[in-house]
Protein backbone atom coordinates (compact mmCIF):
# COMPACT_ATOMS: atom_id res chain seq x y z
CA UNK A 1 0.00 0.00 0.00
CA UNK A 2 1.57 3.23 -1.18
CA UNK A 3 0.92 5.77 1.58
CA UNK A 4 2.32 9.08 2.72
CA UNK A 5 2.70 7.85 6.30
CA UNK A 6 6.52 7.87 6.31
CA UNK A 7 6.48 11.54 5.24
CA UNK A 8 4.33 12.82 8.12
CA UNK A 9 6.13 15.34 10.32
CA UNK A 10 8.83 15.80 7.69
CA UNK A 11 9.60 18.57 5.22
CA UNK A 12 8.03 17.87 1.84
CA UNK A 13 7.73 19.49 -1.57
CA UNK A 14 4.30 19.35 -3.19
CA UNK A 15 3.77 20.01 -6.89
CA UNK A 16 0.18 20.86 -7.78
CA UNK A 17 -1.77 20.17 -10.97
CA UNK A 18 -1.65 23.86 -11.90
CA UNK A 19 2.14 23.83 -11.83
CA UNK A 20 2.85 25.44 -8.46
CA UNK A 21 5.43 24.32 -5.93
CA UNK A 22 4.81 24.29 -2.19
CA UNK A 23 7.08 23.30 0.68
CA UNK A 24 6.11 22.66 4.27
CA UNK A 25 5.86 20.06 7.02
CA UNK A 26 3.37 17.31 6.19
CA UNK A 27 0.86 17.23 9.02
CA UNK A 28 -1.81 15.01 7.51
CA UNK A 29 -3.19 13.29 4.43
CA UNK A 30 -6.01 10.95 3.45
CA UNK A 31 -7.03 8.40 0.80
CA UNK A 32 -7.82 11.08 -1.76
CA UNK A 33 -4.39 12.67 -1.18
CA UNK A 34 -5.79 15.78 0.52
CA UNK A 35 -2.70 17.23 2.23
CA UNK A 36 -2.17 19.45 5.25
CA UNK A 37 1.04 21.46 5.29
CA UNK A 38 2.36 23.44 8.23
CA UNK A 39 4.61 26.46 7.63
CA UNK A 40 3.71 26.23 3.96
CA UNK A 41 5.64 28.34 1.49
CA UNK A 42 5.12 28.67 -2.23
CA UNK A 43 8.34 28.81 -4.26
CA UNK A 44 7.93 30.53 -7.58
CA UNK A 45 10.74 29.34 -9.86
CA UNK A 46 11.08 31.15 -13.18
CA UNK A 47 13.67 31.07 -15.98
CA UNK A 48 14.68 34.71 -15.65
CA UNK A 49 14.01 36.07 -12.18
CA UNK A 50 15.11 35.23 -8.62
CA UNK A 51 12.98 32.64 -6.89
CA UNK A 52 10.08 34.24 -5.02
CA UNK A 53 8.94 32.78 -1.72
CA UNK A 54 5.43 33.37 -0.38
CA UNK A 55 4.70 32.49 3.25
CA UNK A 56 1.34 30.81 3.62
CA UNK A 57 1.13 29.30 7.12
CA UNK A 58 -1.17 26.33 7.64
CA UNK A 59 -2.46 25.02 4.31
CA UNK A 60 -4.91 22.37 3.11
CA UNK A 61 -4.37 21.17 -0.45
CA UNK A 62 -7.22 19.28 -2.08
CA UNK A 63 -6.21 15.84 -3.34
CA UNK A 64 -7.48 16.55 -6.86
CA UNK A 65 -4.89 19.27 -7.22
CA UNK A 66 -1.93 17.29 -5.83
CA UNK A 67 0.40 15.88 -8.50
CA UNK A 68 3.47 14.90 -6.56
CA UNK A 69 4.74 14.91 -2.97
CA UNK A 70 8.47 14.59 -2.45
CA UNK A 71 10.43 14.03 0.74
CA UNK A 72 13.01 16.77 1.27
CA UNK A 73 16.55 15.72 2.07
CA UNK A 74 17.57 18.46 4.53
CA UNK A 75 21.29 18.08 3.86
CA UNK A 76 20.91 18.68 0.15
CA UNK A 77 18.27 21.35 0.65
CA UNK A 78 20.53 23.42 2.93
CA UNK A 79 23.19 23.45 0.20
CA UNK A 80 20.91 24.87 -2.46
CA UNK A 81 20.71 28.62 -2.89
CA UNK A 82 17.08 28.70 -3.87
CA UNK A 83 16.97 32.35 -4.89
CA UNK A 84 19.64 31.62 -7.53
CA UNK A 85 17.73 28.63 -8.94
CA UNK A 86 16.22 29.15 -12.41
CA UNK A 87 13.90 26.77 -14.18
CA UNK A 88 10.93 26.44 -16.48
CA UNK A 89 7.49 27.24 -15.16
CA UNK A 90 5.89 23.89 -14.39
CA UNK A 91 3.09 22.86 -16.71
CA UNK A 92 -0.46 21.96 -15.80
CA UNK A 93 -1.61 18.37 -15.72
CA UNK A 94 -4.86 19.09 -17.51
CA UNK A 95 -4.83 20.73 -20.91
CA UNK A 96 -7.58 23.31 -21.33
CA UNK A 97 -10.89 22.03 -22.61
CA UNK A 98 -10.53 18.46 -21.32
CA UNK B 1 -6.65 -4.88 -10.12
CA UNK B 2 -4.59 -6.30 -12.97
CA UNK B 3 -2.29 -3.33 -13.33
CA UNK B 4 -1.97 -3.04 -9.55
CA UNK B 5 -0.68 -6.63 -9.52
CA UNK B 6 1.47 -5.96 -12.58
CA UNK B 7 3.18 -3.00 -10.93
CA UNK B 8 3.76 -5.00 -7.76
CA UNK B 9 5.90 -7.39 -9.81
CA UNK B 10 8.02 -4.40 -10.89
CA UNK B 11 8.92 -3.26 -7.38
CA UNK B 12 12.65 -2.52 -7.04
CA UNK B 13 13.02 -1.97 -10.79
CA UNK B 14 14.15 1.34 -12.25
CA UNK B 15 11.37 3.12 -14.11
CA UNK B 16 10.69 6.55 -15.56
CA UNK B 17 7.33 8.09 -14.74
CA UNK B 18 6.18 10.70 -17.24
CA UNK B 19 3.63 13.03 -15.71
CA UNK B 20 0.84 14.89 -17.44
CA UNK B 21 2.63 18.19 -16.77
CA UNK B 22 5.37 16.86 -19.10
CA UNK B 23 7.93 16.35 -16.34
CA UNK B 24 9.61 12.91 -16.17
CA UNK B 25 10.99 11.37 -13.00
CA UNK B 26 13.42 8.42 -12.95
CA UNK B 27 13.61 6.27 -9.84
CA UNK B 28 13.29 2.86 -8.25
CA UNK B 29 9.70 1.68 -7.91
CA UNK B 30 9.13 1.07 -4.23
CA UNK B 31 5.39 0.96 -3.82
CA UNK B 32 2.10 1.05 -5.69
CA UNK B 33 -1.52 1.05 -4.55
CA UNK B 34 -5.02 0.44 -5.90
CA UNK B 35 -5.18 3.95 -7.39
CA UNK B 36 -1.84 3.27 -9.11
CA UNK B 37 -0.27 5.97 -6.94
CA UNK B 38 3.48 5.37 -7.23
CA UNK B 39 6.33 5.79 -4.78
CA UNK B 40 9.83 6.10 -6.18
CA UNK B 41 13.11 6.11 -4.25
CA UNK B 42 16.38 7.71 -5.27
CA UNK B 43 14.80 9.90 -7.89
CA UNK B 44 16.32 12.08 -10.52
CA UNK B 45 14.31 14.36 -12.75
CA UNK B 46 14.97 13.61 -16.42
CA UNK B 47 15.70 17.20 -17.53
CA UNK B 48 17.12 18.63 -14.31
CA UNK B 49 18.20 21.87 -15.94
CA UNK B 50 14.63 22.63 -16.98
CA UNK B 51 13.13 21.26 -13.76
CA UNK B 52 15.36 21.99 -10.75
CA UNK B 53 12.28 21.99 -8.53
CA UNK B 54 13.02 18.57 -7.01
CA UNK B 55 16.77 19.02 -6.48
CA UNK B 56 16.48 18.50 -2.72
CA UNK B 57 14.21 15.47 -3.01
CA UNK B 58 15.23 11.79 -3.06
CA UNK B 59 11.92 10.00 -2.57
CA UNK B 60 8.60 10.89 -4.13
CA UNK B 61 4.96 9.94 -4.01
CA UNK B 62 3.23 10.45 -7.37
CA UNK B 63 -0.56 10.57 -7.56
CA UNK B 64 -1.85 7.98 -10.02
CA UNK B 65 -4.18 10.48 -11.68
CA UNK B 66 -1.31 12.61 -13.01
CA UNK B 67 0.68 9.79 -14.59
CA UNK B 68 0.79 9.79 -18.38
CA UNK B 69 3.30 6.95 -18.91
CA UNK B 70 5.45 4.59 -16.90
CA UNK B 71 8.50 3.67 -18.98
CA UNK B 72 9.60 0.14 -18.05
CA UNK B 73 12.67 -1.99 -18.70
CA UNK B 74 11.42 -4.37 -21.41
CA UNK B 75 13.56 -7.23 -20.25
CA UNK B 76 11.79 -7.41 -16.89
CA UNK B 77 8.28 -7.90 -18.22
CA UNK B 78 7.03 -11.41 -18.90
CA UNK B 79 4.78 -10.52 -21.82
CA UNK B 80 3.35 -14.03 -22.13
CA UNK B 81 2.25 -13.96 -18.51
CA UNK B 82 0.82 -10.47 -18.95
CA UNK B 83 -1.09 -11.45 -22.10
CA UNK B 84 -2.47 -14.47 -20.30
CA UNK B 85 -3.55 -12.44 -17.27
CA UNK B 86 -5.19 -9.89 -19.57
CA UNK B 87 -7.19 -12.56 -21.36
CA UNK B 88 -8.35 -14.00 -18.05
CA UNK B 89 -9.32 -10.53 -16.84
CA UNK B 90 -11.19 -9.79 -20.07
CA UNK B 91 -13.03 -13.08 -19.77
CA UNK B 92 -14.05 -12.44 -16.19
CA UNK B 93 -15.19 -8.90 -17.11
CA UNK B 94 -17.27 -10.30 -19.98
CA UNK B 95 -18.97 -12.80 -17.71
CA UNK B 96 -19.58 -10.11 -15.07
CA UNK B 97 -21.37 -8.02 -17.70
CA UNK B 98 -23.75 -10.93 -18.26
CA UNK B 99 -22.15 -12.15 -21.46
CA UNK B 100 -22.85 -8.95 -23.41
Amino acid sequence: MSALAPYVGKAVVVITSDGRLFTGILQGYDQTTNIILESAKERVITPDAPTEVLDLGLYLLRGESVALCGLVDDEIDSQIEWDKVRGLRLGETKKLGR
Amino acid sequence: MLFFSFFKTLIDEQVIVELKNDMSVRGTLKSVDQFLNIKLDDVSVVDEVKYPHLSAVKNVFIRGSVVRYVHLPGAVVDTALLEDATRKEAASQASKMGGR
